[in-house]
């Protein structure tokens, strides 16, 4: 949001926040540690509106002073990631895993799944090469 | 609660009114921003959806940078001098000042409902004199200044009376550039002749030098208008404004020497973040090219012929030298055995127009004149010929002749096959010239290796190195018009004393508009200040022409930054403070005009000292343009055909001319229904004999509106029809009854219809009164509030875009905001009456985290 600011690519920016929305509203969200900063960063496009809220959440003085939030860097890291899996260099199936996994346990899972063990028709690979983030092969 | 955008809005404009929430002070204790927009001219026709685009962007930043930290200048004003209220009150008698306080009025209430946080204490109006006191002085300064090209900056005229009490002017400094090629050159003379000059002598000599300057000129004079427009007000002839004709006209003239700042003006663009398009159409406008002037020396004469050229780095494959027919050497360096055949050419060519002679390519005539001159590395002999397709009046008259670079010299090497060679990389000199700037250069000794563009530089510094030659750059830009014969526009503080123009005393200021009994020129053809009775500088005559559109726009800026200030334009602590504007915003099509002129303004009051910045803009942002949909009735034109033919059937389909009227609102039904009926047997027929390629109804319908459209059937030129006249949901048609009663003088045209609408072309454009296509902001606000107008307006794509407006896409926007409330709001189960949003807000959390 900030960023889109910065660069004027406002329509970005609505965008990204009817996604917001969408996406609380799912949650029925009432955290005010969400919907606070969510009001202030409003505020620019839709000041009105921002301002009732403000007020209503229990603010006296405008929201025109309220300080920009901050973004938390650990809200924005995505959980898992969707690894290609290729064999001898050729990507044959995408598998999803927590990124709190080791490259062991990567490397395990990966050889526990039912399609990864069809391809290797039973056979041992040779190498198994686990790039954490980026991508698994398997060398046949 | 409900969402109740109105309730909400109408209670926060006034709380922010009451509270003064964006009143800014100069707090030097915070980091400033400054967010300017470009000020709007108060037309009488308001606001449209699409003006507040760009306010609405620069608000977003303007909150945006004080939720950030930053102490905000955001203010508004009006650009409030201008042609159409004028042209108004020369049709209404009503005072131009009248019509601009109302319209004004109109423009606030529009911009308050948006929600905008301008800071409106600090609102300039370039028509009030406390505003343009100020932008008369800034003229005096321009008036009292000249350009010193040696030091690269404007001094006062002072510092040049005592030059030339002290040295005379030599004129070959370059300091003296006189600005107006069209003058007399003016003559040397030295310390003495300078005291002995009277003072008109002397005061007439200065003018010449002032950075606001009366000459004889050409101007671009537009009768219809009354008025001399600028080169920029004028597109392909005829005015901008109207697109009535313009004429050429010599008549004495105001003008600013924007061109001593030329080089300035291009090398400032380096560093603003603008958008390449504006710097490149700022360039182009500019046009600076540089060449070189080389002399070719005669074989066995004490001459030389100069050429000028913009590609020096050819100079290796220079075959001919070709001399205008106009050429003064012609007769002296053509032999006795040559003289007769050259003499008839030159006599016989200069009876052909300039225009022919450039336009007519094909045609190739020439005579070589027997001479010889020397080139300037090579030292070989080069022949010189006479050729037409040189002109007399543009440069020195000759060109050097490059065949493998340029393809005029190239299709006179070929008719009269002189040899050439090629000069750049891998070309084939038997298929033409190569023009290219990306070329290589080959054949050409110490060029050889290098591109165009490093190839220049380099051949002219060879040439400057062996005195042959020497840099030379050109510039496109001409001074710029500033009077006008207008009356709604500032007074130029000038009066007259012996016929020479002295600026009013700074004490003085402001030179008020006067009254006047009618806004027109006078019998005589004086302009409308004319008329002003008792108006007079101490007994002195006044000048009469005002003040362009462009002036007050062209420091506005800065007046934002202290507006109260009666001593100075602006105090030098509120300058210091704010500085130059962080981030502009505005449309595209003032690039050559307003952008220009009001960079040019801050460079001169920087070269004076009054500014410690000389680019008044770091970074522009421009928005796209939101267009309105029009409608265009197809209007009938009764000599043309009448038939048609649909490509699948054989027979032709009758639609006379006679079908078509009983087709009008009001004419027998019993005609129209022959027509459908004879239509529809026709199809049927058809259907029943091809059926495999049986049409339908709505298939011969689209095929029939394709044909019309198509066809040269209907007139080209427009009518528009009201856009509330557009039956809703069908794209393409008017509704007949509401049209013809918005259109009384088309009542009796014969349109195109079908059913009961007119047909019509739909389309997307710049959305103007005129064109019936405007959407009003104040509609949506009413229906939709303003805070789902200004998320719909950014929500419509890419800022600096253009696009359509669509009021159909409204909704979702509209529908996000509910939610976004909402999600702050319990639907109450007992409450199922009051529909389905949120009735009690229900945030969890203990109140407010931080007192604030």
């Amino acid at each position: 949001m900030t960023e889109d600011i910065e660069k004027m690519s406002f329509n970005t920016s609505v965008s990204q926040f009817m996604i917001a929305v969408n996406e609380l509203a799912a949650l029925k969200c009432t955290k005010r540690a969400v919907l606070e900063p969510l009001t202030v960063a409003l505020a620019p496009f839709a000041p009105h509106i921002a301002e009732e809220l403000w007020s209503l959440l229990g603010h006296t003085a405008s929201v025109t002073g309220a300080q920009w939030p901050q973004w938390d860097a650990q809200h924005l890291v995505e959980d898992n990631f969707s690894y290609p899996i290729s064999f001898n260099g050729k990507t044959r199936l995408q598998l999803e895993f927590p990124i709190a996994l080791s490259k062991e346990e990567v490397e395990a899972a990966v050889l526990a799944n039912p399609e990864v063990q069809s391809r290797l028709e039973g056979k041992a690979p040779k190498k198994v090469i686990v790039v954490p983030k980026r991508i698994v092969n398997i060398v046949v | 609660m409900a969402y109740e955008h109105k309730r909400i809005e109408e209670k926060w404009r006034k709380h922010w009114k009451d509270a003064k929430t964006y009143r800014v002070e100069n707090d030097t204790a915070k980091p400033k921003y400054y967010v300017l927009d470009m000020f709007p001219y108060p037309s009488g026709a308001g606001l449209h959806v699409g003006h507040p685009l760009g306010y609405i962007a620069s608000d977003i930043v303007a909150r945006y940078k004080r939720h950030s930290g930053f102490n905000v200048l955001h203010p508004m004003g009006y650009d409030s001098f201008g042609l159409p209220a004028e042209q108004y009150a020369i049709q209404t008698g009503q005072h131009p000042a009248k019509t601009t306080e109302v319209n004004i009025a109109r423009y606030r209430e529009q911009l308050d409902r948006i929600g905008f946080s301008f800071d409106w204490s600090r609102e300039v109006r370039t028509s009030d004199p406390a505003y343009y006191k100020w932008t008369q002085w800034i003229f005096l300064q321009l008036f009292e200044s000249w350009y010193d090209h040696a030091a690269q900056k404007a001094r006062p005229i002072q510092e040049l009376v005592e030059r030339f009490e002290k040295h005379g002017w030599t004129g070959d400094d370059d300091s003296a550039i006189t600005g107006n090629e069209e003058l007399d050159p003016l003559t040397q003379f030295s310390h003495s002749d300078w005291a002995t000059f009277s003072e008109k002598h002397q005061q007439q000599i200065l003018l010449r030098f002032r950075l606001a300057y009366l000459s004889e000129a050409w101007v671009n004079w537009c009768p219809a208008l009354g008025t001399v427009l600028a080169n920029d007000e004028v597109k392909d002839g005829v005015s901008e404004r109207g697109g009535h004709p313009v004429e050429r006209k010599r008549m004495p003239q105001w003008s600013m020497r924007i061109t001593a700042y030329a080089q300035r003006l291009l090398d400032g663009l380096n560093d603003v973040d603008w958008s390449e398009s504006i710097k490149e159409a700022q360039r182009n406008w500019i046009g600076r090219s540089e060449g070189a002037l080389i002399r070719f020396p005669m074989a066995e004469r004490s001459e030389a012929i100069e050429v000028f050229t913009t590609r020096p780095d050819t100079i290796f494959g220079v075959s001919f030298v070709t001399l205008a027919p106009e050429h003064e050497l012609i007769e002296k360096i053509t032999p006795a055995e040559n003289r007769a055949e050259v003499m008839a050419y030159v006599t016989q060519a200069k009876n052909r127009s300039e225009r022919e002679r450039l336009t007519d390519v094909k045609k190739v005539s020439g005579v070589f004149t027997g001479a010889y001159v020397k080139h300037p590395f090579t030292h070989l002999d080069i022949p010189v010929w006479v050729g037409d397709y040189v002109l007399g009046g543009y440069g020195t008259g000759a060109v050097m002749a490059v065949p493998a670079g340029d393809q005029r010299d190239w299709n006179f090497a070929t008719h009269f096959k002189i040899p050439f060679v090629a000069v750049t990389e891998n070309w084939d000199i038997s298929t033409g010239a190569d023009e290219s700037k990306e070329a290589t250069l080959t054949n050409s000794v110490f060029l050889n290796g290098l591109k165009v563009a490093d190839a220049i530089p380099r051949a002219i510094d060879e040439l400057e190195a062996k005195g042959v030659g020497e840099r030379r750059i050109n510039f496109r830009l001409r001074d710029a018009a500033f009077g006008r014969q207008r009356y709604w526009g500032e007074p130029i503080p000038i009066y007259y004393k012996d016929g020479v123009p002295y600026g009013v005393a700074e004490g003085d200021l402001p030179v008020v508009l006067p009254e006047v009994d009618k806004f027109l020129p006078t019998e005589d053809g004086e302009p409308p200040l004319a008329r002003a009775t008792n108006w007079n500088y101490k007994g002195l005559p006044y000048e009469t022409t005002t003040m362009p559109g462009w002036a007050g726009s062209s420091w506005y800026f800065l007046r934002y930054m202290d507006p109260q200030n009666e001593g100075r334009f602006a105090s030098p602590e509120a300058i210091n403070y704010w500085q130059q504007v962080d981030l502009y915003v505005g449309g595209s099509e003032h690039a050559t005009g307003h952008l220009l002129y009001f960079r040019f303004w801050t460079k001169f009051l920087h070269d004076r000292g009054w500014l410690p910045f000389d680019e008044p803009a770091k970074k522009l942002m421009n928005q796209g343009m939101i267009q309105g949909v029009s409608a265009e009735l197809l209007r009938w034109k009764p000599e043309s055909q009448t038939t048609g033919t649909h490509p699948g059937l054989r027979t032709k389909i009758y639609w006379s001319y006679e079908y078509y009227l009983a087709l009008l609102p009001g004419s027998a039904s019993d005609q129209r229904d022959l027509f459908k009926r004879n239509y529809e047997a026709e199809v049927a027929r058809f259907n029943r004999e091809h059926p495999a390629e049986a049409i339908h109804d709505s298939s011969a319908r689209a095929w029939m509106n394709a044909w019309m459209m198509s066809s040269d059937t209907f007139e080209t030129s427009r009518v528009l029809a009201p856009i509330e006249n557009i039956i809703p949901g069908s794209v393409g048609t008017v509704d007949v009854q509401k049209a013809a009663e918005a259109l009384p003088e088309f009542r009796d045209a014969f349109f195109f219809k079908w059913d009961n609408s007119f047909l019509a072309n739909r389309p997307v454009e710049k959305m103007s009164k005129s064109k019936f296509n405007v959407v009003n902001p104040d509609d949506i606000i009413e229906k939709y509030g303003a805070d789902t107008l200004r998320l719909y307006e950014m929500f419509l794509g890419p800022i600096e875009q253009s696009k359509p407006w669509d009021t159909n896409g409204i909704e979702g926007t509209s529908r996000f905001l509910k939610k976004f409330w909402n999600l702050f709001h319990l639907r109450s189960p007992k409450l199922p009456s009051e529909g389905d949003e949120g009735e009690i807000f229900t945030v969890t959390d203990e109140a407010p985290r931080s007192p604030n």
